[in-house]
């Protein structure tokens, strides 16, 4: 009898592993699916004229002169005619101000923001700077990216085509022989901006990134900006636009992508990480996702909102299941079962060789054997790390817990143990 | 990768249209109405005498009796499993076993062939499918299903309950998702995934993969193709490591000296299993093999290997005639040839005359007027002609196929045991054309009712029957057996039948099979 029941969740838990971890890789590939879906994912080619303006915000935090002034040039020097550029900084930051104020004095375009809350993050000033905002689009560019000349008249155009209201552009890391794990966190950008978000635009519940996105002025003050309290203030802003239904366009031209850079340490690579599945959470969270307007896209949400963690803890669950159902004794059928999730973990593999491929010719990087070898080789150990930050956030989430009650998003209808759930 | 990669809107928007969704919806109809009578005509030669044509053998017993151990006892044979081929061919028995009880008859071999109706039906019906894929215009198309289930050496072998007649459904599966029209990754995966379960059902096809690879490759789209073969591969690696995992976990994936193994049964089946000679020499039994599917039908065999020849020139043939081909080089690498070897190459060479007499009419299309009148006069006077001799060159072997009562010995043999008085608790020798239909007569055990080729060849003999010949005391000797015991030196069993004396006779001449008391 308790051999049967044992056996039972060993099945169960193998299904279920199985499921989502299949579910994953499906949603990863969305883009090379079928030849329909490959063309979808890119822009048109910029035909018509430009007839937006454009409203572009730098949010900038402790950066040196060198890194802000590379990202403004490229934004000054964009095709577009209309285009006015926000650096936005904080009163407490005095070295970053005179920053900018060194850079906006050789430039007439430039407009700066200074925000005065008493608490700082990026959604605050990013708010503080909407106020100034005149252009029809509001952009944002994190400080240390760098924008393709041609990105704005492309962006206009899907603008007046689609008839969207927020457009998300791509960005890449690009620096992908910088270290072991680098190569693997670019991937992993690849497969998001190149793959994924487009699914998302598609089924419309798009988690929107923090870079490289625009959104129409008049409705971003319709929803008032950011959430001033929110770890993850981009996914926040995708998953309430969403749930009010309003249209997001996806576009990708690897000529036309934002590049960043990876994370250089690994330490890094895992606060980022913690950050990011923190916001998640604290997006599930606050709920907005339940105002999605199909059952379906909540179903997306759910599932995508809990990914990193639920990614993260298979990937320690598995090999435990996995040996435990070889040391005891099953039948032979709930053993071989047991071993159905590791079909699409090791076709994951498969794919991000193809797509660690098809990244070096869209960025005609010369990806070399070692390159491969590496990708392979080194996944245990980024599993380990993104188990690390999931494990880590968990933490976090359930230590800052009583802090979260009081904001005003927190979502304070939802019981704790309905948190619990959602954060597993 | 740049932005004139991108597909002109108007194309794109054309291809989801519902209008055009009806449409294809629309021309379909002929194609469901085709492949139901093609369904009908198949059933229909292979159901007549099924009981009686042809002679059951010993195979066919091996493998409805290991599905019955897989049903009733949830192992994978009544003996020990030696990996002898994998398993998922009977374990797909076992599952479809509740459809012989629907065509009854005496023998439960016979009775079991009902299942392969079952497969045949849905190879005719994928092979039209595949025919379409490929651009066969619907009449060549159905040319080619009907030479495939029509020629008596299909009527012949189609009707056993052989493991290649399990694989080929899912082997015109795997082609039919590899040449998807749609370039859609999950059917790369799907191509995948039904060639694994082919191979996993008869290992022998595994010969075939680069020929369903070829056709996945070439169907794929330039810029996902990468992505497809990732996904036809995992599908297909991925699902066949479920055979070797299994031998693992049981601890028999390498060769032990006490121990059965997939290792020592991979090396028997490939390397050690003496081969059958060279078609070309007339003594050996390859010659046989090959002989006696000429008398069944050299049409089929001779027009169908020419077009595979052709269709390797034919960009969309290609796949096709590349199985043809692949099957032929096997052929004559001299290794072991049995004779159900031909079984999965049927509907490929089908396919091949079906696709060249398309091509060859696709030729006449782009010719003046006067030379296409011509071409379409000779090539309609070659069918013609050609479907006149086929119908009589095939006359006497369908009729064989439709009348001929080919098991009324064993049935005689089987119906005087079930009644007779010998003590249920002998033990009685027997090959798996009656093992069944004994074991379930009383004989209740597996080492009461002994599948002759176990006394000689299982590691649990031994313990089973300690004093060897002395411990056995019925055989029921058929031709077969007593063939088998000789060619491969049973010699347990040839001692046995020595000792041995006729109790009663069924039938008469070469085809008479025999009960014997073993006298100690």
């Amino acid at each position: 009898m308790l051999s049967a029941l044992v056996s039972a969740a060993i099945v169960i838990i193998a299904l279920t592993l199985f499921a989502t971890s299949g579910t994953n890789l499906w949603w990863m590939l969305h883009a090379w699916r079928t030849p329909e879906t490959y063309h979808e994912t890119f822009y048109l080619p910029a035909m018509g004229k430009p007839c937006h303006s454009f409203s572009i915000i730098v949010p900038a935090r402790h950066e040196s002169e060198a890194v802000l002034s590379a990202t403004v040039a490229r934004l000054v020097s964009q095709t577009h005619p209309q285009v006015e550029i926000i650096l936005a900084v904080g009163h407490d930051d005095p070295s970053t101000v005179q920053v900018v104020q060194k850079i906006a004095a050789g430039q007439p375009g430039l407009k700066i923001s200074v925000d005065q809350s008493a608490v700082k993050n990026k959604p605050r000033q990013l708010n503080t700077a909407l106020a100034d905002c005149t252009g029809d689009i509001v952009g944002v560019f994190d400080a240390e990216s760098l924008a393709a000349a041609e990105l704005l008249a492309h962006v206009d155009e899907v603008f007046q085509t689609s008839n969207a209201d927020v457009v998300q552009g791509a960005v890449q890391l690009v620096n992908f022989q910088s270290s072991w794990f680098s190569l693997r966190n670019c991937l992993e950008y690849y497969f998001w901006f190149r793959s994924r978000l487009h699914l998302h635009a598609q089924k419309q519940f798009i988690p929107l990134g923090g870079n490289t996105v625009f959104v129409r002025r008049t409705l971003l003050n319709e929803v008032n900006g950011w959430d001033g309290n929110c770890l993850a203030e981009d996914c926040d802003l995708g998953v309430r636009l969403s749930a009010l239904g309003r249209k997001v366009s996806v576009a990708f031209d690897p000529r036309l992508v934002t590049r960043e850079e990876t994370p250089d340490t690994i330490y890094a690579l895992v606060k980022q990480r913690t950050r990011w599945n923190l916001g998640f959470m604290q997006v599930l969270h606050k709920g907005d996702w339940r105002k999605l307007p199909t059952r379906r896209a909540r179903n997306l949400a759910r599932f995508t909102l809990t990914q990193p963690m639920t990614q993260a803890f298979s990937g320690l669950v598995l090999p435990v299941a996995l040996l435990t159902v070889v040391a005891g004794k099953f039948p032979m059928v709930v053993t071989l079962t047991s071993f159905l999730p590791a079909v699409p973990t090791i076709a994951m593999l498969g794919f991000e060789a193809a797509a660690l491929r098809a990244f070096g010719r869209d960025y005609d990087f010369r990806i070399r054997v070692r390159d491969y070898a590496s990708l392979v080789f080194f996944m245990p150990a980024y599993q380990l790390i993104l188990s690390w930050a999931a494990v880590r956030s968990a933490f976090r989430f359930f230590a800052g817990n009583f802090e979260w009650e009081k904001t005003a998003h927190a979502g304070a209808h939802l019981s704790t143990s309905a948190t619990a759930d959602d954060a597993a | 990768m740049s932005m004139t990669a991108v597909l002109p809107q108007p194309v794109l928007s054309a291809l989801r249209t519902p209008a055009a969704a009806v449409d294809r919806q629309r021309r379909r109809w002929p194609d469901v109405a085709i492949i139901m009578g093609l369904v009908m005509i198949t059933t229909i030669v292979l159901l007549v005498n099924l009981h009686g044509y042809p002679t059951v053998q010993d195979d066919e017993g091996t493998y409805l009796s290991q599905a019955e151990w897989v049903r009733a006892h949830g192992a994978l044979s009544p003996y020990t499993y030696w990996y002898d081929h994998p398993p998922f061919g009977w374990i797909q028995l076992a599952a479809l076993s509740w459809i012989p009880a629907f065509h009854g008859g005496s023998l439960t071999v016979s009775s079991g062939r009902a299942i392969m109706l079952l497969y045949a039906d849905a190879s005719a019906a994928l092979l039209y499918l595949l025919a379409r894929r490929l651009d066969i215009r619907r009449p060549f198309a159905v040319l080619a299903v009907l030479l495939f289930v029509c020629s008596p050496i299909s009527v012949t072998f189609l009707r056993q309950v052989y493991l290649d007649n399990l694989a080929i459904p899912w082997l015109i599966a795997a082609f039919y998702f590899a040449c998807t029209p749609r370039q859609h990754l999950w059917h790369y995966v799907l191509a995948g995934v039904f060639l694994a379960v082919t191979v996993l059902t008869k290992e022998t096809t595994a010969i075939l993969v680069p020929a369903v690879a070829l056709a996945g490759w070439q169907s794929s789209y330039a810029r996902t193709r990468d992505f497809a073969s990732v996904g036809f591969w995992s599908g297909f690696v991925l699902i066949c490591l479920v055979y070797p995992l299994m031998a693992l976990l049981k601890n028999e994936l390498f060769a032990g000296p006490i121990r059965v193994s997939l290792q020592a049964a991979m090396e028997f089946q490939f390397v050690k299993r003496s081969g059958s000679g060279s078609v070309f020499d007339p003594v050996a039994s390859a010659h046989a093999t090959a002989l006696g599917w000429v008398q069944l039908d050299r049409w089929l065999l001779i027009l169908g290997a020419l077009s595979a020849l052709f269709a390797l020139t034919i960009r969309r043939l290609r796949p096709i005639g590349l199985v043809v081909v692949l099957l032929g080089i096997t052929l004559l690498r001299k290794g072991y040839l049995p004779q159900m070897f031909i079984i999965v190459a049927l509907p490929f060479l089908a396919l091949c005359v079906g696709g060249v007499v398309d091509q060859a009419w696709s030729t006449t299309r782009r010719w003046g007027k006067p030379a296409r009148l011509i071409g379409d006069g000779s090539l309609l006077a070659a069918f013609t002609v050609g479907i006149v001799a086929l119908g009589a060159a095939w006359q006497p072997g369908l009729a064989r196929a439709f009348t001929s009562s080919n098991n009324t010995e064993h049935v005689a043999a089987v119906a005087y045991l079930r009644t007779s008085a010998i003590p249920r608790d002998s033990r009685i020798v027997v090959d798996n054309t009656m093992w069944q239909d004994v074991y379930h007569a009383g004989f209740s055990s597996p080492w009461h009712t002994i599948w002759y080729y176990k006394v000689d060849l299982d590691s649990a003999a031994k313990k089973e029957l300690p004093d060897g010949w002395r411990d056995l005391d019925y055989i029921i000797l058929t031709p077969f057996m007593r063939q088998d015991i000789s060619t491969l030196g049973l010699t347990t069993m040839g001692i046995a039948v020595e000792h041995s004396r006729v109790v009663a006779r069924f039938g008469t001449g070469p085809a008479a099979v025999e009960l014997r008391a073993v006298t100690k």
